[in-house]
């Protein structure tokens, strides 16, 4: 027997180049992934399996109902929507999140607008102004 | 004039009376035949004020506003007759009824030369809505909508009968031309700038401006398809034309006035754009697209040049009408889907295809793609505003692009 490091397995001899990318089978991620990893990966197409089982049993249901609803999707249409300032609160941080963002701007802006309307106005009362040609 | 609002009042009993078969044929084609009536408002005049009877006239500002409002009542009821096809028939009576009831108020409305007929008028159309909204709103949160809607218009527009009311026992008068005519009251000091404040409030609440908008998103996703049609075609459009009427009365606004307005409504148009991509529900996308077209428009009355005001006109008009009809389409996305979640419509255009196509020509009017009047107004506004500062065109062009 050869003595020294082990010959490199296909995994690690084969990398992917220019003109071929890994295929699936020498990929550590999906290949001889470990148990836990194959177990929550059975978990996960087993929820599927059975959300897919509601589904199908809704419609081929011979009194269908009007509408098939995925409870998912309104929870988080919900959430996204209406629990929004039921579950707020405000604190520190979320009250100076809310100044910087909400009233910095306005104050930005405000202050923009007059430096540059006062500086026209300066110009146009020292007559340097030029005023553009009007089309009416 | 009499021969819009004499129909208009008679639309009632033929609510109330029609058979029931004809209900709808009945209504819908007498709204139409008066919304045709109403077309020669627009005829161009060199009156100051047309049509004068002593508490009603028509002038540039109000004649397109008022076709608008002639105009969608037909709409309005078209676009109801489905979500009531269930209704017991004395309901869908009272539907009706409730719809045609907002009509004279908002003809009075635009048309008023006297400004108490005005704020009486403004209010009264507050109560047809919020019937629409408390009553023919499909979720529980209905409630909270209608009531943000009333206390948010309510608590804004007393300031503004006070004021009203005391600029009649000031001037003596409260007809628009006569004031015109009077010597403006209003100095620097910090009461008359209390007294703007009072008078315009009212109006930027309703308009919205940025600040004050937390009802409209609500009262459009909660209200039927009459009512946020309504809502966004035509009340919005009551308070861009109060601004502009209003800002004869107090001339040019003082700078602690005209800066914050100007600016709340700039940055509020960028940052309703923006929330409306952060959106779930479609009609509240739709309701905060309206939130900052109607910023531009608050921005332009406020700003008082004549191509402020023209621009402020045609956007207002345009966006009534593009409103109307995205409101309508997120109803037949709805009607058909039953659902207002936007992801859901994905995959829609092999399926329906030619809603699809209409969707397509709603957004990009929404968008003011060329031929449309959405692209003048906008870029009449724009100018505008560009002549005012230089730095307005971060704020607009930004907001054009959202």
């Amino acid at each position: 027997m050869a003595a020294g490091p082990p010959p490199p397995s296909a995994s690690e001899a084969y990398r992917p180049n220019r003109f071929v990318s890994l295929p699936a089978e020498l990929d550590p991620n999906t290949y001889d992934s470990s148990l836990e990893k194959r177990a929550a990966d059975a978990e996960r197409l087993a929820i599927r399996a059975r959300l897919k089982r509601q589904y199908q049993l809704q419609l081929n249901n011979p009194n269908p109902p009007a509408i098939i609803e995925n409870p998912a999707l309104v929870r988080w249409a919900y959430a996204r929507t209406q629990n929004v300032y039921p579950t707020f609160r405000p604190t520190p941080k979320t009250s100076f999140l809310g100044a910087l963002f909400a009233i910095g701007p306005l104050v930005f802006w405000i202050v923009a607008f007059k430096a540059d309307r006062d500086r026209k106005e300066k110009l146009i009362q020292e007559g340097k102004y030029e005023r553009p040609f009007s089309v009416f | 004039m009499l021969k819009i609002l004499l129909p208009t009042a008679m639309l009632l009993p033929t609510a109330l009376l029609s058979h029931q078969k004809l209900l709808w044929t009945n209504t819908t084609a007498h709204s139409l035949l008066i919304a045709t009536i109403s077309l020669h408002w627009l005829l161009p005049t060199y009156y100051p004020h047309k049509n004068l009877t002593q508490w009603m006239s028509t002038d540039q500002i109000s004649s397109p506003l008022l076709v608008l409002s002639c105009w969608l009542l037909p709409l309005m009821l078209l676009a109801s007759q489905n979500h009531l096809q269930h209704e017991p028939p004395i309901r869908k009576r009272i539907f009706i009824t409730t719809l045609i009831t907002v009509q004279p108020l908002l003809l009075l409305a635009f048309s008023a030369t006297e400004l108490m007929l005005f704020y009486i008028t403004f209010e009264a159309t507050l109560i047809p809505t919020l019937i629409l909204i408390t009553r023919w709103g499909s979720q529980p949160e209905r409630l909270s909508a209608g009531i943000y809607l009333l206390f948010y218009t309510l608590i804004s527009s007393l300031p503004l009968l006070v004021t009203i009311l005391y600029l009649h026992t000031h001037i003596g008068t409260l007809h628009l031309t006569m004031l015109k005519l009077s010597h403006p009251t209003l100095t620097n000091s910090w009461t008359d700038l209390l007294l703007s404040l009072a008078l315009l409030m009212a109006f930027m609440v309703k308009a919205p401006l940025y600040g004050l908008h937390l009802w409209l998103p609500k009262a459009h996703v909660e209200a039927p398809i009459a009512g946020s049609m309504l809502l966004a075609a035509l009340l919005l459009k009551l308070g861009g034309y109060g601004i502009m009427r209003l800002t004869l009365l107090i001339g040019p606004l003082p700078p602690h006035l005209h800066y914050p307005f100007l600016t709340l409504a700039l940055w509020g148009a960028l940052m309703t754009s923006s929330i409306c991509l952060r959106q779930t529900d479609l009609k509240s996308l739709i309701a905060y697209s309206s939130v900052s077209h109607m910023g531009l428009v608050i921005a332009a009355s406020i700003l008082q040049t004549h191509w402020s005001f023209s621009g402020a006109m045609i956007l207002m008009i345009s966006h009534g009408l593009t409103s109307s009809m995205l409101f309508c389409l997120a109803n037949t996305t709805y009607e058909r889907t039953h659902s207002r979640i936007l992801l859901l419509t994905r995959g829609l255009q092999p399926l329906l295809p030619l809603m699809a196509t209409w969707w397509l020509l709603a957004n990009l009017t929404n968008m003011a793609l060329p031929p449309t009047t959405n692209l003048m107004a906008e870029l009449t506004i724009m100018i505008a505003l560009f002549n005012w500062s230089v730095l307005t065109i971060f704020l607009t062009g930004t907001a054009t692009l959202l």
